[in-house]
């Protein structure tokens, strides 16, 4: 994971995007299951927020398909289970299923959007950082800062492992079911091998529970995050409370006429 | 009060499976010496050191550091006074940089920030690697992490060092570079390692460890000298 040596934006610091992307779940999340019109406007958020962060907003779209697998599963049922008709394109009738199974799949990726773009401004510890000055509970931060570090001890082992295995695998791209479950089996246990030495590293350094922060840049709340913060809540109860699309729609409509 | 010595007096050591690691090991190492930890691969080396800073503590018999025995209650004083670095410097750096990895022992101790800030600086000093600190430790090469490993120690300004095959996998240069470094320091070091060379250069003194006991405790000079102990030690044929 990349570090900055400095919040981005300049003057917004992380507490400050991180209240706004909380808002934005919230205000986003409460938009009703057939609102797929309303919810594409969020899309704003990440649009505007990813280049003033430094990030491009096609990487961070990209990024955030990884987890698409995930929300197909969850909205998958929908269609299946509600069959209710709710709109007619043309000679096509759609049920509500299919609308709101839409509308998982453009919550999940605006809200992984989002999330990425806050992580990618400060680094996961950033994010940890500010929670804890947003004062949520030390022992919920370190829970959170120990899975996402034994997260990638995982994945260094498996990557180790893959290649032990691919040097001796002459080309072979398959492997029977056996192979992976030795496989799972072993990176279960290098993982716990290599976490306790990481913890006994810890621990002979003073380690007592709580994981310190070590910050050398300014932290100071000034009005610009107040600015930020409130510009944008504005800007997401706009978005939820009136209802643009039907005024496009007005509007597209007397321009045809 | 000084807590610049160890002193191990008859520790045993058996794992919880049963695995008797260290039988009656007994050695003092005094205020400044350089001590070389020897032995094959299962002698019990990585055993003794964990001692050394409390992760374990014996089964029977008495480790202290200076005038303080190492046993629950002391521990926070012990980690303190004693700097353990272990083998495999990606164990060491869990932190996402390496002036927050170097801050980790600083703050843990509660430190004053404006104290932690000095004490960063002077440890990188220390190891030459004041422009890597704001770097991530996985973009760094195995000499660089090594000397940020004993940066990470560096900084919590221990009294006694421990270096765990602290040359391990490194090339020529880093080694040498490595090698200056401990001979620069004035601390209490005990470096368990299969280095020859390093251990000629930097320690006056060796203890031989095999199978959990110590069959040598002599300049090093001498040991190296002894043919039929480098015989059992496999270090000549």
């Amino acid at each position: 994971m990349e570090f900055r040596d400095q919040a981005v934006p300049p003057g917004i610091n992380s507490c400050a995007l991180l209240i706004t992307t909380i808002c934005y779940l919230i205000v986003m999340l409460s938009v009703s299951p057939t609102g797929i019109s309303m919810l594409i406007l969020f899309s704003i958020f990440p649009i505007i927020t990813a280049p003033i962060c430094g990030e491009s907003y096609l990487k961070i779209m990209l990024r955030s398909l990884w987890v698409l697998p995930f929300i197909l599963f969850i909205g998958i049922f929908n269609p299946i289970f509600d069959k209710e008709a709710f709109l007619k394109i043309g000679e096509l009738d759609i049920s509500r299923g299919w609308v709101t199974f839409a509308s998982v799949i453009i919550r999940g990726l605006l809200g992984m959007q989002a999330i990425l773009i806050l992580i990618s401004n400060d680094g996961f510890l950033g994010l940890c950082n500010s929670l804890r000055r947003l004062k949520v509970p030390d022992l919920l931060i370190t829970q959170l800062q120990f899975v996402f570090r034994y997260l990638l001890v995982m994945m260094e082992e498996l990557q180790n492992m893959r290649r032990a295995r691919d040097a001796r695998s002459y080309g072979r791209d398959t492997y029977p079911l056996k192979v992976w479950g030795n496989m799972m089996g072993q990176l279960f246990i290098r993982t716990v091998d290599r976490s306790q030495r990481i913890h006994a590293a810890m621990i002979s350094r003073g380690f007592s529970g709580t994981i310190p922060t070590y910050n050398n840049y300014s932290f100071g709340w000034s009005y610009k995050n107040t600015l930020y913060v409130c510009s944008w809540i504005a800007v997401f109860l706009i978005l939820r409370l009136i209802n643009i699309p039907y005024y496009i729609s007005l509007v597209t409509a007397s321009h045809i006429l | 009060m000084s807590h610049h010595y160890i002193q191990f007096s008859n520790v045993c050591y058996a794992y919880p499976n049963g695995v008797e690691a260290l039988h009656d090991v007994s050695f003092r190492i005094s205020h400044g010496e350089k001590v070389a930890l020897l032995g094959p691969n299962g002698a019990g080396k990585s055993t003794l050191i964990l001692h050394t800073n409390g992760l374990l503590l014996p089964t029977s018999g008495e480790v202290n550091v200076g005038d303080i025995p190492v046993e629950k209650k002391t521990l926070p004083l012990i980690r303190q006074s004693v700097g353990l670095v272990f083998q495999n410097s990606d164990d060491q750096l869990f932190m996402p940089t390496v002036e927050e990895d170097v801050a980790f022992g600083p703050l843990n101790m509660k430190l004053p920030e404006r104290e932690v800030e000095h004490r960063i600086d002077m440890a990188l000093k220390a190891v030459g690697c004041q422009d890597l600190r704001k770097r991530a430790p996985s973009q760094l090469s195995g000499g660089q992490r090594r000397r940020v490993s004993i940066a990470t120690v560096l900084s919590m300004e221990p009294s006694v060092l421990v270096l765990d095959e602290p040359s391990s996998n490194l090339d020529w240069k880093s080694r040498e570079d490595l090698i200056r470094i401990i001979s620069s320091f004035t601390h209490t070091c005990l470096i368990a390692s299969h280095d020859v060379d390093l251990v000629k250069r930097v320690c006056q003194r060796s203890i031989v460890l095999k199978d959990g006991r110590i069959i040598a405790d002599r300049p090093t000079d001498e040991i190296f000298t002894d043919q039929d102990l480098m015989r059992e030690l496999g270090l000549i044929s």
